[in-house]
Order: structure tokens, then sequence, then C-alpha cells
């Protein structure tokens, strides 16, 4: 049922073949050409006796205490001072060099906090290697959330006994009083380990392996037809990585084959819950949802470059991948007047991909390249197709629908040439061409053509001037039915990412480093996006940003830093409430201005550091609706951070130093989607309550820091 | 831009590509001749140079030597090699003794703004660096806008800024400045927080030869390698999230929860206009303040169609399971 979907295997083949003959033309041309390379002469009466080589131990302790002012959930975000009060924190690296025997690089920083992160790298360099890694990432969203929904054995969400359900939240009679407090975070934790060989002129090998687990509650909506629930998911996932590669490294040309494995498993596959509304038929008290499945993806690559032509240089990758899931589907609905049997107990999820792509460099002149550029990627799926029956939400049977399972293929073809002319300007202009093609989709094939011209201008000996235009088109057929079974799609709404588009960009920017002391310069970044045959979807997007840096180092003691940054996102888009013309349009304004400075002092007084740095970011989002009579504007979302770091080092020897920091936070949000939406607000949806930050946070700490040892003199030769 | 201009477009390249062999024909000098006219070495390599470029001298270079480029031990660098003269070329010349007011000859240096072509800057550089990490340089986007290897790294420093953490995230900044404004957007990776930084995603030296110099041969992949969890293949996929996470997603950074590129319900709404389930107009009306909708509040359409990522529940077609 599912073949005629497939890329019949020839057309795979003579594409993978087309790369495969470019690869091996890449390697006869760096076999004739490797052995006419210019050998380097030999001076060995250099005695490098003035260079100070580095040898022996060297490293630096840091430990110190940190005090937060305030609770604040955002400001632990990444970080880990989540909570107010003191903590310990500890930051360290050591090295070893040694010209004859093993070298160590070992760093920690963050101890203390759920971000620490340490890394530990050994071996002999052009010999071989080690690494260590772990990383902690806590990503933090609320502590302010609320629900009644109870774990239960098996990760199920049960709700308190005694639980009255009804018909919307606002008649839950018991809810208030079975509500309690949940932290909305996702703990990351990575183990990295890795070992290098290079075993003199032949290939070089390494191994890499990591794994990541994460920890946490997420949330996630869940739905009896119109009656929804704001759920807190258990997170509890493992994806380990594994890297094979061997590379070789030739003057004239380079190799690498490379395997790719990675292996994702979830504890949990589904989200059972209890409904806490009134069942909207019988038997509907319990809804499940799918959870991650557990997954692999294995993938086998090999690339090759050649330099071997003087003027040329040839270079390819192809790339075949295979994932693989075969998760336990489970049943049809938990409601047992519903219950259906199903074609299948696992999707048999399987996607075959092929990448590949060939790229080559000409010098036609001394100041004349030509690039050309082919790169393909096509993802086959060759899950099953099946009829499976459709239980709506639980509540009731639909017609049973077909899996679809998306494929498709896209290439793209790009050329550029570019010119060094007098004076230093360097002038380019190219083509990309981009055709697609997809299976099940409305619209299944695109074109986009695109020119682009880049000038790059030198004014002065130390400035730079580069201003670039690029105009894209991208069409396709008419949107056609397909045979799914969904509903369909308002005939006159082109979805965006397949739609016809008029693309228009331009960018210009200006670099001075006037002299050893004053760089500065600015940019201007414009795009355009107009959708010409949309009636429903979306319409036109622009998007403009300003920007403007500078630096200034007076001394060698004094340094300053500066940016101020602009940006708009602008989008317009009509909608059709009655499944015919538009009658309702929205514009959408997102709008970004950051302003940092730095400013850093050494020998203040003596041997005092000081350092600060100030940072301002305002995001604002603005919706305005049309729906035919007159414009109405929902409230800005709106984010403000204001960010203040103090710094102050004073060396009391010249292996012990003294620090005093402080870090000021000012974080507010404003968002309309969560700003006074309590658990119950909305009658239909069981809410968790979110708050969107709100803090002032200060941050101080004290750290004494201890120098080790110290590079050892230069031994000259 | 019609066919007829990219016809126009290809005549115009074409011309171009002619008039410049025209003027100056491809006569590359074979390696005899070059290494003929090449100026000489210095007579004591680091030692001649070390004498003017101290640490009190307005180009200070000794922290090289805290940098594995200045680790005799390994027989791949400069040190172990033609020290300074390994990367800056011969110094003869330059090194030599002037008559007061004489211009001191050029040599090789390095940088975005700096004398030396960008071709002769970086042929130097991947004189050593051309391996494995480095084998889709040739031909990716930073080698064909022809910027310099020195433009990102830095030599001479004891840590390179680029090699890591906030520092790398500065430097790329540097040029690219609309991902600079995303970064601060409300809802961001922790590039920020110094937490990740460009290359988590991107290998800049083109290793996978795909697009934006991502780490993986196609953005999904890149994505997946720490959103495993979205991979599937699921029995119901959402295609424009099996195809490109970034059709929805705005990685850089954005002022929309789940760094979602515009807001729900209206970036849905680009998309569904279904018979049965019509793109309803939701204004604010639908506030808490109003008649508070679930279209409009929470997690907007994923309060109920919360798999939007596909879903490998029998009964999720609509992604509701």
């Amino acid at each position: 049922m599912n073949r005629k979907f497939h890329r019949p295997a020839h057309v795979r083949g003579v594409r993978a073949g087309f790369l495969l003959a470019g690869l091996g033309g890449c390697t006869f041309l760096a076999y004739a050409q490797d052995a006419k390379l210019p050998e380097a002469p030999d001076l060995p009466e250099w005695a490098c006796k003035y260079c100070p080589f580095e040898s022996g131990f060297e490293g630096a302790l840091d430990l110190g205490a940190a005090y937060v002012s305030d609770n604040a959930f955002g400001f632990g975000n990444y970080t880990g001072f989540d909570r107010a009060g003191p903590y310990l924190f500890g930051n360290a690296e050591l090295h070893r060099r040694s010209d004859a025997s093993i070298n160590l690089d070992f760093r920690a920083e963050d101890l203390g906090v759920d971000s620490r992160v340490l890394s530990l790298d050994a071996g002999r360099p052009g010999h071989y290697g080690f690494h260590v890694g772990y990383r902690g990432s806590p990503r933090l969203w609320d502590d302010g959330a609320q629900t009644p929904f109870l774990r239960l054995d098996g990760g199920e969400l049960g709700l308190p006994s005694g639980w009255t359900t009804a018909g919307t939240t606002g008649a839950m009679s018991n809810l208030d009083a079975s509500l309690h407090p949940f932290d909305w975070r996702l703990d990351r934790r990575r183990i990295d380990l890795g070992a290098a060989f290079m075993p003199g002129r032949g290939p070089e090998y390494r191994v890499n392996f990591s794994r990541e687990q994460r920890s946490g509650t997420q949330v996630m909506g869940g739905t009896f037809l119109t009656q929804g629930s704001l759920l807190p998911r258990l997170v509890d996932d493992v994806t380990e990585q594994l890297e094979l590669s061997a590379a070789l490294q030739k003057p004239a040309w380079q190799w690498r084959g490379v395997y790719q494995g990675s292996f994702y498993r979830n504890a949990t596959d589904f989200l059972g819950w209890q409904n806490p509304y009134d069942p909207l038929s019988p038997g509907a008290s319990r809804g499940r949802l799918a959870l991650a499945p557990d997954n692999q993806s294995h993938q086998l690559s090999t690339a090759l470059a050649s330099q071997a032509v003087p003027g040329t240089s040839i270079s390819g990758r192809l790339a075949a991948g295979r994932i693989l899931q075969s998760a336990a589907l489970g049943s049809a609905t938990e409601n047992p007047n519903l219950a259906e049997p199903l074609p299948r107990s696992d999707s048999g999820g399987r996607v075959d991909t092929l990448s590949g792509t060939l790229r080559s460099g000409t010098r036609l002149t001394k100041s004349l390249r030509l690039d050309l550029e082919y790169r393909f990627r096509e993802r086959d799926n060759r899950t099953p197709a099946a009829l499976y029956p459709q239980v709506q939400t639980d509540v009731f049977a639909a017609d049973p629908r077909v899996n679809r399972p998306h494929q498709f293929t896209d290439q793209l073809f790009k050329l550029s040439l570019n010119q060094r002319l007098p004076a230093g300007i360097r002038l380019a202009a190219g083509y990309d061409g981009t055709a697609t093609r997809r299976e099940q989709l409305a619209v299944d094939r695109a074109t986009e053509n695109s020119v682009w011209g880049r000038i790059n201008l030198y004014p002065s000996e130390r400035s730079n001037l580069e201003v670039r235009l690029a105009r894209g088109y991208r069409d396709g057929p008419a949107p056609h039915a397909l045979d799914s079974g969904a509903p369909p799609e308002n005939p006159r709404l082109r979805q965006f990412n397949l739609a016809d588009r008029n693309r228009s960009v331009m960018t210009v920017r200006w670099t001075t480093l006037q002299d050893e002391h004053w760089s500065y310069g600015a940019g201007v970044d414009y795009s355009h996006d107009k959708y010409s045959g949309t009636e429903v979807g979306l319409k036109d997007g622009r998007e403009l940003n300003l920007n403007a840096d500078l630096a200034w180092t007076p001394t060698p003691d004094r340094a300053v830093t500066a940016y101020a940054g602009h940006g708009r996102i602008r989008t317009m888009q009509a909608g059709s409430r009655t499944y015919s013309s538009p009658d309702w349009w929205a514009d959408n304004r997102d709008e970004s201005h950051t302003l940092s400075l730095n400013l850093e002092q050494r020998n203040v007084v003596g041997a005092l550091d000081l350092s600060a740095n100030f940072t301002f970011v305002n995001s604002r989002g603005r919706t305005i609706l049309d729906d035919g009579g007159q414009a109405r504007p929902f409230p800005d979302v709106d984010s403000r951070l204001q960010g203040l770091g103090l710094l102050g080092n004073y060396r009391l020897s010249q292996n012990l130093s003294l620090s005093l920091g402080l870090r000021h936070e000012r974080y507010r949000v404003d968002d309309w989607q969560r700003d006074g939406v309590d658990v119950d607000t909305v009658p239909n949806l069981l809410g968790t309550g979110l708050e969107t930050p709100d803090y002032r946070v200060n941050l101080v700490y004290l750290s004494l820091r201890w120098q080790l040892g110290g590079a050892g003199p230069g031994v000259g030769g | 831009m019609a066919p007829r201009g990219v016809t126009l477009f290809f005549l115009a390249l074409g011309g171009w590509s002619l008039l410049a062999q025209a003027a100056e024909p491809p006569a590359l000098p074979d390696a005899t001749e070059v290494r003929a006219a090449a100026p000489a070495y210095t007579a004591k390599g680091a030692d001649t140079c070390l004498k003017c470029h101290d640490e009190d001298s307005k180009i200070p270079v000794l922290a090289i030597f805290k940098t594995p480029h200045g680790r005799k031990g390994d027989a791949r660098t400069p040190f172990a090699q033609l020290q300074c003269e390994s990367c800056h070329g011969p110094g003869g010349d330059h090194a030599q003794k002037l008559r007061a007011e004489a211009p001191r000859p050029h040599i090789r240096d390095f940088g975005r703004l700096a004398s030396s072509p960008v071709d002769d800057q970086n042929g130097a550089c991947l004189g050593c660096h051309q391996d494995a990490t480095r084998i889709g340089w040739q031909g990716s986007a930073h080698d064909s806008a022809s910027v310099p290897c020195a433009s990102c790294h830095t030599v001479h420093a004891a840590k390179d800024p680029v090699m890591g953490g906030l520092g790398e995230a500065e430097v790329c900044a540097g040029c690219h400045a609309r991902e600079r404004v995303a970064h601060n957007g409300a809802f961001t990776h922790s590039i920020r927080q110094g937490k990740m930084s460009c290359d988590g995603c991107h290998a800049v030296h083109g290793t996978s030869m795909g697009p934006a110099l991502l780490k993986q041969p196609t953005v999904n992949d890149t994505c997946f390698a720490c959103h495993a969890d979205k991979r599937g293949p699921y029995l119901w996929e959402h295609a424009p999230a099996a195809e490109d996470c970034t059709t929805c997603h705005a990685p850089h950074g954005s002022n929309h929860r789940a760094m979602l590129a515009r807001p729900a319900p209206l970036l849905c709404q680009q998309c569904h206009s279904q018979a049965g389930h019509p793109s309803l107009a939701f204004s604010p009306g639908g506030l808490p303040s109003g008649a508070p909708s679930a279209f409009l509040l929470g997690n907007s359409c994923s309060n109920c169609h919360s798999q939007v990522h596909g879903s490998n529940h029998p009964s999720g077609a609509k992604l509701l399971r």
C-alpha cells in the first residue's frame, strides 16, 4: 500500500552514483598530483632560544561564596542560582605541558550550582588524546504553577479522592482545595567520553560517546473534545550518541568517514490522566497521550576534498542514514465503550535518508573565482501505511484514517563568481536554484530561483563597506485535493512554507579599525517576503535590523566596548471565519532593543582591577486584529531585562587575588497568554496558573583565586 | 524574479566571466618559479623576530607560547617547523636592517583589514589546518565570502576568544548582527548565559557541507542531536516538523514561547483553515477581562493539539492524542 510513495531505487542510485563518481574523481586527481608538492626548506639551526616555551604544571583555583537576595526562578534559568540564600562555588583549571610526555587540561566551572561543567583532556598532541566531560544545564520556566493532578504509580495522573467532576472549571467544587504547586523545570545532565589516535602518517581515528539524561516536569495539553487540561508531565529520558570516525590528511587531499548513532529511550511512552470534567460520552473518564517514542538513528557518511589541480578545489560528501521507531502503539482509546482493534501493534516506523554535496571552486584567472555546488537531501519514509480506527479524544468514534508518511526530496544548485579588483575591491554574484518535491502534501512541487550580488569596498586602508543584495522567487503548482480523509483546507489558503513567494534581501555593513585604540562599525539588514498568490494565510513578512558597535582601548589598561541593536519583524496575514474569502486580518509586530556597555580598568590603585557591564534588552510584541469592522489591538507582549555587573579584583600577591562582584538583574515579562490566567479562568481549560517572570535579584560574591605554579621558563633549543 | 530575469542574470555572469578571462589569462606560476622568486628566510628564525616583537612592542606576540601553536613537541605546530615564518612566510626582507625613514618591507599579516590578500592568509592557515574538520571549507559560505581565518581567530592570545562560550558568540555576533539581536529575545537558547555557544549547532569551517554551516547535513538532524525526542518517525506526522524545524521555530531566539517564529494562534492559522474547524478571528475579547478563550490563552492551539511534532497514538491523526 505504501510502496507507491517511495522513490524508485534507480533514481536514488543514480544520484548517489553521481556523487560517488565526483568523489572518486577527487581521489584520482589527488593521487595523481600528490607527489608534485614542493618540500619545505630545512633550517635546523634556528635555536629559538628566546622562545618562552611552557612546561610543567600551571593552573588556578577559585573558591568563593555567593549570596542571592531573592527567590527568582528566571534568574536561575541555565545558571542554577534560583533560590535566595548562600551558595558555595568554585572554579578550577589545571594544565600540564610537556614536549615528551602527557599533556593535561582540566577545567571545572560553576561548582556548587546545577550548571556545573567539568572536563578533562589528556594525551600527547599529535599522537593520542582522551576526553572526559560533564555538563549540567537547568532549564527553568516557572515555580508558581499549580495543578490538582497527582502523580500515580506508572506515571499516570489522577485526581484527589472525592474529586467532583463538573462541566466547567469554575464549577469544580473542590478545585481550590486540591491544588498543589509544582516546578516547571527540566534538568539536562550530559557525560562525554572521547578518544583520538593519530598513528604517524596513517589515518586518524576518533571515537566519541555521550549520554544525556533529562529529568523534570513539563506542561502538556490534554483534551476531551472541547474540555482541555494542562497536565504536569514527568520527563525522564536518555539520549546516547556514538560517533566513530577515521580521517586521512594529505597535502593535496583529505578524506573522512564517519558513523553516527543516536539512541533515544523514554521511560514512559504514554501519559494517562483522569478526566476532571463531566464525561462528554459514557466511558470518557480517562485519556491517554502518546509521548515521544523510543527511537534510534544510524548514519554513515564519507567526505573527500582535493586541492590537487592548481587553482581548483573539489569536495563532496555523501551520507546515508536510517531512523527506526517501533514503540508499542497501545490502544485506540481508553474508553471501554469505543474500543477498536488495531491493524498493527507498532508503527514499524522507518525512514531512510540520503544526502550529499558536490562542490568545486576554480580560479579562472588570478583574480576571478568560480564556485559551483550541487546539494540534495532525501527523506524516504518507509513506515507502513494502514487504516487506523480513530476515536476522537476518547469521546466518539470517527472515520478511520490512513497514516500518510511524509517524504520529500530537495535539490539545490549554486553558482557564484567572485572577483578581486584593484584597491582591494571584491565583487561577487551568484545564483541559487532549489527544487523540492514532496509526497502527500497539497502542493507537491516547488522551485525557487535566487540571484544575489555583493560588493566589498575599502574606502580607506582600515575601513570596509560591504553591500549585499538578493532577490528570489519561489513558485509551484496550485494546491490539489488530497485523499487523506482529513477535512479539506480552505481553497484560498496558501501554507506559507509552500506558497509562492518573492523575497528581497539587503545587507549593508561598515567596519572601521581606526588604529590600535579605536574600532567601530554599523550595519543594516532588511528582508521582505511577499506572498503574492495568497488570499488566506501569511501575506507579507518584513524584517529590519539596525546595529552599531564600538571598541575603545585608549591604553593597554583601559577598554570600553558598546553595542546597540534594534530588530523589527512585521507579518501580515488574513483569515476566513466562513471558509471562503478573507474576512479578518492580523498585523503582528515584534521589536527588540538592545544596549550593552562594558568598561574595564586595570591597575586602578596599585593592584586593583575594576570592570563593569550594563545590559538593557526590551522585546515587545504587538498584535492588531482587524475583523472587518475595526482594528482591535491586543495588549503588548513585553519583556524587559536590565542587568548590571560590577567586579573588583585585587592582587594580594603574585599568586593570590581576591574578587568581589555584584550582579543585579531586573526582569519583567507581560504576556497576555499567561497574565491573569488562573487555573480556572477559562471555563473549558483547567490551567496551571503559570506566572510570567517578574523579579529583581542581587547576587553578591566573594572569591579567592590561587594561581598554581606557572609555566616553566623558556628552554631554548 | 521571472525566468527571463534568471536568463539575463546568467548571460551577465557569462559575459563577466569572459571579460575577466580575456583581460587576465589564467597563467599561474609553477612551483619552481615561486621558490626562485620567494624572499629569504631570516637568519635565526623566531630569535630574529622576537628581538623586535616582544611584549612591549606595538604588536606583542609572546602569548602564542601559551597556545597549541607554541608547542615544539608536537610535530604539526609552527614551532616544530619554521617557527614564526611557518605562518608569516619568509621574513628575511622584513627583518633586514634599513636606513632611517626607509619603509619596512611587508610580511604576511593576518586579519580582516590586513594588507595580505585573504587567499594568501587562509592558504597559510590551511597549509596545516586543511584537515578532516575543514574538509568542507573550500566553497563554504565563509570561504566564498572571503572571510579571513584571523577575522575570527586571535592566534597571539593565551585564550582565543572564539574557542568556546560567551567569547565565541561575541566574535560571531561581530558579523552576524541579526542573530545577535535574536539572542536577546525573550525566548532563546542559553547563548546569553554563556552556557551554549554557536558551535553547538554550527560547524563554521563547513564540515558537514550542509546548509547554514550546520554541524549535521540537515537542519532537523542538527536539532535532533539535543532534541531526539522529536525525531520520530511518528505514526502521524506533522509534515513541516518532519521536514524543517525552522518552519515554526526561530532557533536564534524570538519574542514568543518555545522560540516560535510568530505567536500562536496566528502562526498555526497561517497554514490551517479547515472545513469544520475554520480559522476564527480571535480578538482581545477572548482575554481574561472578557470571555476567556482556550483558543487564545495558555498554550493556545496546543492546549488541544499538543502533539505538534507528531503523534504515536493510534487515534492521533489530528495530533490531539
